[in-house]
């Protein structure tokens, strides 16, 4: 069985689904809407298909990814309207500046969540994972919970603290 | 403590919860000082990876392959080729999702009297693939997107889900609904981008032959119009315009306003008659007809093409008007010699203006073209404008049965705008339909 892929486009696609996180990821940290941000990376995914005779395999595919993703994060801003904007300009263009070598490298984040998730209590990782399930709200975890909103909202603030330092001392580990 | 307060703020960044002032303040915190910025990277891609986590999103199906006619399907293709490197380089099942998750989502709601082209296999309810380009012959396609928003298109038209809460619109009418949330929905068109801010909202998109025309109106609400060339216009409830000549955004159409009727809350006519209708689709001929800027074209064609009340896109409309300051005629070519006795007419308002119809005709009958006897004749009312977003009348006149071929309908007495000088060269015979039946 052939191991490359037949063609640019091919390759491409490889590429795209491999660095989706990345790509959502740095999106995100520029535009902090999930639904935006969502757009965002799938208007990426299309642009970078369509320009993939435009991609030279020399060069590395992440910063001319993360390029175009910029572009399209400024055009939704543009689109959406001010109300939706959660930063500044200026500090969009910093944040973006700012992302490098560092940011991108951290290929094993999603392995060292999985690892940091099973460390927590069951109450708190059934807790977290419950927040991010699709339509989930701090109120209705709340009610199910029987406790007021704001507890749990300080719960989830303490377990994305706790996750944040697992994670980070596990990417520090040789 | 600062920091704290950091984390704190961050936090309701992520939850929604964070207040015009909180937001400034974090705003602040985060331009100043670049160990505050690195925190909150970190704390992104954590919640980034949390999101990408609990990604159980519905992947998008593409259930309309092998559609005969239709160009090449950019997603389609993707997703397919996406196959190929899961296969070869052994990228997991979460990989796949994760791009297949972020494909647009739209879903056909309802279908009204759609017909779709020869040769096209054309759309049922459930997920509308995108990238592909759809064609509707006539009827309506109602397309419903994940924030809540709602398309209208009316046939004939050509359109294409381009991406996620947007969709593109080639050639054909289109009413957008978009509720709470569903702010910044958007339809491109060859002429612009029109941006719902939380309105309803109609575009009609045509060509003047050489250069798109397109059509739009506020209903409710606001919406942005970019044209390529300028910053955003707003437009707000009851405002129109019209992009043409490149980009440009005229005020008026025809020297009036442009009107667009909102298909979201007008059905598709059913004004149907009973037999069969000997005039559909039979060739019409017409000493002369308005030709006007920006697609201002009506042929007389347009009499038996079965689309009604002032329906169409800028060069591309339903009904015929004569030459400015004509009463006008038109002869319908029945092909083979006939047996007719009753005409059914529908009148036309020149698109809300009001400054073209016919107010009286004679009809007469013929099987050579040449010599014509009179069948009937009679007058019609304008069209109502308070019935300007409904299904227009039909008008029934009977004769006694006659074999003819060609059926010729003389215009007597036109319609004019009633505010407009008598002389103002806007004005003319005009008809959007004539049925013909047997008996």
């Amino acid at each position: 069985m052939s191991a490359e892929p037949h063609n640019a486009e091919e390759m491409i696609v490889g590429l795209i689904a491999r660095h989706q996180p990345e790509i959502h990821r740095y999106v995100l940290s520029l535009l902090p809407d999930r639904m935006l941000a969502d757009d965002v990376v799938q208007e990426t995914n299309l642009v970078l298909w369509r320009k993939a005779g435009d991609y030279d395999p020399a060069q590395p595919f992440l910063p001319w990814a993360l390029t175009v993703a910029l572009y399209q994060v400024r055009a939704a801003r543009r689109d959406a309207g001010r109300d939706r904007h959660v930063f500044d300009d200026s500090l969009v263009d910093l944040l973006a500046a700012e992302h490098g070598a560092a940011d991108a490298a951290h290929a094993d984040l999603e392995r060292a969540l999985e690892a940091c998730l099973g460390e927590l209590p069951e109450r708190q990782r059934q807790l977290i994972l419950a927040r991010y399930a699709p339509g989930a709200s701090v109120q209705g975890l709340a009610a199910e919970r029987r406790q007021t909103p704001t507890a749990t909202s300080l719960a989830l603030f303490r377990i994305r603290k706790a996750l944040e330092r697992c994670i980070e001392t596990k990417l520090a580990l040789p | 403590m600062k920091d704290d307060r950091l984390d704190l703020l961050i936090h309701a960044l992520f939850e929604d919860a964070l207040g015009d002032d909180e937001r400034a303040e974090l705003n602040r915190l985060l331009a100043a000082d670049p160990d505050a910025r690195a925190r909150y990277r970190r704390a992104v891609a954590v919640h980034g990876a949390l999101i990408r986590r609990s990604a159980a999103l519905p992947a998008f199906v593409d259930d309309t392959a092998g559609v005969p006619g239709q160009r090449s399907i950019p997603w389609k293709k993707f997703a397919a080729v996406a196959l190929i490197p899961i296969a070869i380089f052994g990228f997991g099942f979460n990989d796949l999702m994760a791009v297949r998750k972020r494909l647009p989502q739209a879903e056909v709601l309802t279908l009204t009297r759609a017909v779709w082209p020869e040769g096209s296999r054309g759309l049922a309810p459930g997920k509308l693939a995108a990238g592909t380009l759809h064609e509707l012959a006539s009827g309506m396609v109602e397309i419903g997107y994940p924030s809540g928003a709602r398309v209208v298109l009316e046939g004939p038209c050509r359109f294409n889900l381009e991406s996620k809460e947007a969709l593109t619109v080639l050639h054909g009418r289109a009413s957008v609904h978009a509720p709470d949330g569903a702010e910044g929905f958007r339809i491109d068109t060859p002429g612009g981008r029109f941006i719902d801010r939380g309105t309803e909202f109609g575009v009609a998109v045509g060509s003047d032959g050489r250069k798109p025309v397109v059509l739009t109106e506020v209903f409710k609400g606001e919406i942005d119009v970019r044209t390529g060339s300028a910053s955003d216009i707003r437009l707000v409830r009851g405002e129109s315009r019209v992009v043409a000549d490149n980009g440009k955004l005229l005020e008026t159409l025809d020297e009036s306003p442009v009107r667009l009727a909102n298909a979201l809350h007008r059905p598709v006519s059913s004004a149907a008659s009973p037999g069969e209708n000997l005039a559909f689709g039979k060739p019409v001929l017409s000493p002369g007809y308005c030709i006007r800027p920006h697609g201002s074209v009506f042929p007389p064609d347009n009499l038996t093409d079965g689309r009604l009340d002032d329906s169409g896109v800028p060069g591309d409309w339903s009904f015929w008007l004569a030459p400015d300051g004509e009463d006008g005629e038109f002869t319908v070519d029945l092909i083979t010699p006939t047996a007719v006795s009753r005409v059914s007419l529908q009148n036309t308002s020149n698109r809300t203006i009001g400054d073209r119809g016919t107010a009286g005709f004679r009809l007469f009958g013929s099987l050579d073209n040449k010599t014509f006897l009179p069948l009937t004749e009679g007058t019609l009312p304008a069209i109502d404008p308070a019935d300007y977003d409904k299904e227009f009348p039909f008008h029934d006149f009977t004769f006694p049965a006659v074999e003819v071929r060609y059926v010729k309908l003389v215009v007597t007495a036109h319609l004019r705008h009633p505010r407009r000088p008598a002389d103002h060269p806007c004005q003319g015979g005009g008809l959007n339909e004539i049925r013909i039946f047997e008996r």
